[in-house]
């Protein structure tokens, strides 16, 4: 046979050709896939709310610490002038 | 007879059943185009849940500016093609790590004698050659040959699903036979004698 008409024949060998099939467990493998991927984002959702509690309960406390120290600094400011938070008067006795 | 149109509507919308639908619409032409590019069924398997999948996730911004059946091609392709460069990376990786491991003796990748279970039993060992021969060609001309030659599709569809003019790819498929006659010359069996 000619180089040729060996070539040819190679060219033309798909004609006639069926399509090949796809395996009979492919469509439960897609299914499993999908399903897997939306259970690990329901987790990932999960986590992140937990993450979001954990960051509330956190900025929570650093807010009530603040708040502690600063009435903390206020009340040793009362101390130092008791007469001037008490009744606001700076000159009592000039009058 | 289903429409493509309303079953992504409705994959979008989460409807299991219309995912089955189009699967069983597509799922085998799909395969046999992907198994075409990657000439290993497990491999093309793999391919085939990943466009699927990739349907199922997209099909709400899917914009209907093309059939179904061009999208879906599309990503087929584009995953196809994805895969052969992943695996000729792996390959290349293989290479490099075995300068400094010459005793490792493992083959990571060897070259595949593909049948494709689609050919007439008497064909079936000039289109070995023909499948061997493919992997010459460049990406765009690999593509045209495949989706026209061996999957059966229309020029002006293919044009679609490669985004180029039908002059185009009429231009790609006659480069792609002209390279494959340069490189079937490679594989005549009487060569030499």
């Amino acid at each position: 046979m000619s180089e040729e008409k060996w070539i040819d024949d190679v060219l033309n060998s798909l004609e006639g050709a069926d399509h090949a099939r796809a395996p009979q467990d492919a469509f439960e493998g897609i299914q499993q896939q999908i399903n897997d991927q939306e259970r690990s984002q329901k987790k990932n959702y999960q986590w992140i709310g937990v993450a979001a509690v954990i960051l509330m309960v956190l900025c929570a406390n650093a807010l009530l610490l603040t708040d502690y120290f600063v009435s903390e600094e206020v009340a040793e400011y009362e101390q130092e002038y008791p007469e001037m938070i008490s009744n606001y008067t700076l000159y009592e006795d000039e009058w | 007879m289903i429409d493509d149109n309303q079953c992504i509507r409705s994959i979008a919308l989460g409807d299991p059943e219309a995912l089955k639908e189009l699967y069983q619409h597509f799922g085998d032409r799909v395969y046999n185009t992907i198994l075409s590019y990657l000439k290993n069924e497990e491999d093309a398997q793999e391919v085939l849940q990943d466009v699927f999948v990739t349907v199922h996730h997209t099909a709400g911004k899917f914009q209907f500016n093309s059939s179904v059946s061009t999208w879906i091609y599309r990503i087929a392709v584009n995953k196809s093609l994805d895969f052969i460069r992943s695996k000729h990376a792996k390959k290349r990786q293989g290479i490099f790590t075995s300068i400094y491991k010459k005793d490792s003796g493992e083959i990571l990748y060897d070259s595949p004698n593909f049948e494709h279970p689609g050919v007439v039993l008497e064909k079936k060992e000039h289109a070995k050659f023909l499948f061997k021969a493919i992997d010459a060609l460049s990406e765009n001309q690999r593509t045209a040959f495949i989706l026209t030659q061996v999957e059966g599709i229309s020029q002006n569809e293919v044009a679609e699903i490669m985004d180029l003019t039908r002059k185009s790819v009429e231009s790609l498929i006659q480069r792609a036979k002209a390279n494959l006659r340069i490189e079937l010359k490679k594989y005549y069996p009487e060569r030499g004698k």
